[in-house]
């Protein structure tokens, strides 16, 4: 007994410092996030925008869009993406395919009529069965094709396209018509080093206590692995981003082999840092709206988990270094937490562990919790203030105690879910099922 | 096996971890405090602002039209000098001509561009950037413009892209010709946004630039300057003079080509430009082929009517339908080829030339 009781001890201390040493990690990461926001949100002013949507110089962008089916969401998707303020704005649709009806339905909606064009095959894709334009004064190219999942539907959109940039809004993202246009400057000031530009800001906090767990979530991820990865040149595209890619870069790495999080991890390795700039804009041109409910938040972690998970690979080999340590942090750590609940707990319960080594782990995941979550709120607002009253800034400030006594238990659970649970890459790519990227 | 003081230092570490958490929470709560009191301020400016915006604006839209009475905007120029500064910049698109010289005027009366001229050197380059927005507004009205020209000429070289452009503007405003040719220059550097800002400006002296400047750089033997200035020429959609556009119509790199081929669209063409024109309709790269369809169809060509025939026959439909539109644009004979392509068994060649033919009879 006593040599188990000190193995378990021993077990126990390794998972709170492993905890400790990620806290402290997380806190530095948000650190270096403040400071990249401040300066990110010094540089640009926007004000050149009336120029820049006149000019023919600023490089056309064609807006690539998977739709996921003929539903009257997926067109009016592309109705508000035919709105978008630019000057040589080309929208391109794919059909992953759809059915006759389905066509039918696109067709009517857009009044397309069917026009022969060569595509060149710069990324492997499926067949083109057809290209549709419309007969309204839009430029719009809708793509039929066979089926092939969503990668396979994105490298056929950007096969179709005929501007040097290509723009991909993410599935779940609520945008500003101008996002086009603020995402170009980033471009058009280093245009032979910047690759790619990622656009998001965090949600505004619905009311309840889920919408406020919801927003620091939101605020977490916007100043860690956007900011912060931003000013490490690390940048990866989170859930409710505008994104703008150089067309070249994108054939350069052979297209998407896996969503967009996994075109951008193929940017980072195949650019050196400095010839490969992926540029960030804090301003708000994109935000993923806020969870309301527990089940919007279960959902959005489990969604964000399996793009991480199909992005990293289930033991974080499928990003090479750079990336191990957000590995560790959205595929480790809730194990890693777990096992120290459940380790502490029966070690507590069975005399086997000191009460003060189970009371260690507390602190080292809650207390560590809320010292980040309550750091999130507040150099965001010390960055850039929200515009929220003194009083709501307070609340959501102090939300980050119920967040982590109790949700951040079940969160590490649906973590582990999404993560460990994610259907394999090649499964995935089976059907013709385009999902939000 | 246990190690007796194995529960006293875990008793330690654990008094160890809750001070830091609480160190780190105190002052979390410290700067919650700060951050609550700038929120706080934050709201009641605005909330200023939101208040006595519509009064101002509507003073200002009086004073524009010619009304007399300013003492609303003096008013509150004494309390609210930002709130006056941005309305009257809200008005800095749609106002020209003698309206904006008096908005330039009140400006200068209310002392806001003495305090833009020093905001402009300010270290904050969030100040310096809306001053120097401020002023290259301001500096159509020549008064105003005396009085800012030694810090626009200053802040030329300055860090901030944005700062640097304001600062272009402004200067710009001055039609001081060397000025003017500087500015040229500074577009022709590698920044893209400093190019398209400038290209815009410096448009109302194209043809001043184009018989110097421009052709200086064209003839300058540097890829990247040449590539710079087809770009503005290509951006300002005029037909301003330019020698011998062979050499870039057939260049040994695709985009200098490429913006050589749409610049021939519309400037006027010497013999052997029009004769490359005419030897890119067979070029081996489709796309350059497609361009050269569409500028000999722009230039009426008529002595390229069998080539786009050719074209017409042999491309593909997008391309036929090119060649289609610029056999279009040059009747009669363009368009007696339309005719007699329009029966032609290519089923492709057949639809490009009916659909040209129709719709430029259509249009005629």
């Amino acid at each position: 007994m006593p040599d188990l009781s000190m193995v378990l001890t021993l077990v126990v201390v390794a998972l709170v410092i492993a905890q400790a040493v990620l806290a402290g990690a997380a806190l530095e990461a948000l650190l270096k996030g403040y400071f990249e926001l401040r300066r990110s949100l010094r540089a640009t002013s926007y004000d050149f925008g009336s120029v820049l949507l006149k000019s023919p110089i600023v490089p056309g962008v064609s807006m690539v869009y998977a739709a996921p089916d003929a539903s009257p969401e997926s067109r009016a998707r592309v109705r508000r993406l035919l709105d978008l303020h630019f000057g040589r704005p080309e929208i391109v649709v794919v059909l992953d395919g759809e059915t006759e009806e389905e066509l039918g339905r696109w067709a009517q909606e857009f009044h397309l009529y069917r026009q022969e064009r060569v595509v060149p095959l710069d990324l492997p894709a499926a067949a083109i069965r057809g290209c549709y334009l419309s007969s309204d004064p839009i430029r719009l190219l809708v793509v039929d094709k066979e089926p092939g999942g969503a990668a396979d539907a994105y490298n056929a959109g950007v096969n179709a396209a005929q501007s040097p940039v290509i723009g991909l809004v993410d599935g779940e993202a609520e945008f500003i018509p101008e996002f086009l246009l603020r995402l170009i400057r980033p471009m058009l000031g280093d245009w032979d080093r910047t690759v790619a530009v990622c656009g998001v800001a965090p949600a505004v906090a619905a009311p309840g206590l889920a919408g406020s767990i919801g927003a620091i979530e939101s605020l977490r991820m916007w100043l860690v692995r956007c900011a912060a990865f931003s000013a490490w040149n690390r940048l990866l595209p989170v859930p409710g981003a505008c994104m703008l890619v150089k067309r070249k870069a994108i054939c350069s790495v052979g297209g998407f082999r896996d969503g967009t999080m996994g075109l951008f991890l193929d940017l980072h390795a195949a650019g050196d840092g400095k010839s490969g700039r992926v540029a960030f804009v804090a301003s708000p041109v994109s935000y993923r709206p806020a969870a309301t409910t527990w089940a919007d938040l279960h959902r959005q972690a489990r969604s964000d988990q399996r793009q991480l998970a199909a992005a990293l690979g289930k033991l974080g080999g499928g990003a090479g270094r750079e990336f191990f340590g957000l590995f560790c942090f959205r595929g480790l750590r809730p194990v890693l937490e777990t096992a120290a609940y459940v380790l502490a707990a029966a070690g507590w319960i069975t005399g086997l562990v000191d009460p003060a080594v189970a009371a260690l782990v507390l602190v080292s995941s809650i207390g560590a919790g809320i010292v980040i979550s309550m750091a999130a709120v507040v150099l965001r607002e010390l960055a850039e203030p929200s515009g929220m009253a003194p009083g709501s800034v307070a609340a959501l400030c102090l939300t980050a105690i119920p967040e982590n006594l109790g949700y951040r238990q079940v969160r590490n659970l649906w973590l582990m879910a999404g993560y460990f649970g994610a259907p394999a890459a090649k499964k995935r790519k089976q059907g013709r099922a385009v999902g939000k990227l | 096996m246990t190690l007796p003081a194995a529960p006293m230092v875990a008793q330690y570490l654990l008094y160890a971890a809750l001070a830091l958490v609480g160190v780190h929470l105190l002052f979390l709560l410290l700067l919650l405090g700060v951050a609550m009191l700038r929120a706080r301020a934050l709201r009641a400016r605005r909330a200023v602002s939101a208040k006595i915006r519509p009064a101002l604006h509507a003073a200002l839209v009086e004073f524009l039209a010619g009304g007399k009475d300013d003492s609303i905007i003096r008013e509150y120029s004494r309390d609210h000098r930002g709130d006056i500064a941005d309305s009257i910049l809200l008005f800095q698109g749609t106002v020209g001509g003698s309206a904006r010289d008096r908005l330039c005027g009140l400006s200068l009366e209310l002392g806001l561009v003495q305090e833009w001229c020093e905001e402009g050197r300010s270290r904050d380059v969030i100040r310096r950037r809306a001053a120097l927005a401020n002023l290259a507004f301001a500096c159509s009205y020549e008064p105003c413009r005396r009085l800012a020209a030694d810090l626009m000429l200053d802040t030329l070289k300055d860090e901030d892209e944005e700062v640097r452009l304001s600062a272009c503007r402004g200067v710009l405003l001055s039609e001081a010709a060397d000025q003017i040719k500087r500015l040229f220059e500074l577009a022709l550097q590698p920044s893209l946004l400093t190019r398209i800002v400038l290209t815009e400006d410096l448009r109302r002296h194209a043809l001043s630039l184009a018989a110097g400047p421009v052709k200086a750089a064209l003839r300058s033997g540097e890829a990247k300057r040449a590539r710079a200035a087809l770009d503005i020429l290509v951006a300002w959609e005029r037909a301003v003079p330019v020698d011998d556009l062979r050499e870039f119509l057939e260049h040994r790199e695709r985009d200098i080509r490429v913006l050589a081929f749409r610049l021939a669209s519309f400037v006027t063409l010497d013999f052997e430009s029009r004769l490359a024109l005419l030897r890119s309709l067979n070029d081996t790269d489709a796309a350059i082929r497609g361009l050269a369809i569409v500028a000999v169809g722009r230039q009426k060509m008529t002595q390229a009517i069998p080539e786009l025939a050719r074209c017409l026959r042999l491309e593909g439909l997008q391309q036929a339908r090119q060649a289609a539109a610029a056999l279009g644009d040059m009747p009669p004979e363009g368009w007696r080829a339309l005719e007699e392509l329009s029966t032609n068994p290519n089923p492709v060649t057949a639809l490009a030339a009916g659909e040209a033919l129709a719709r430029a009879k259509r249009e005629a």
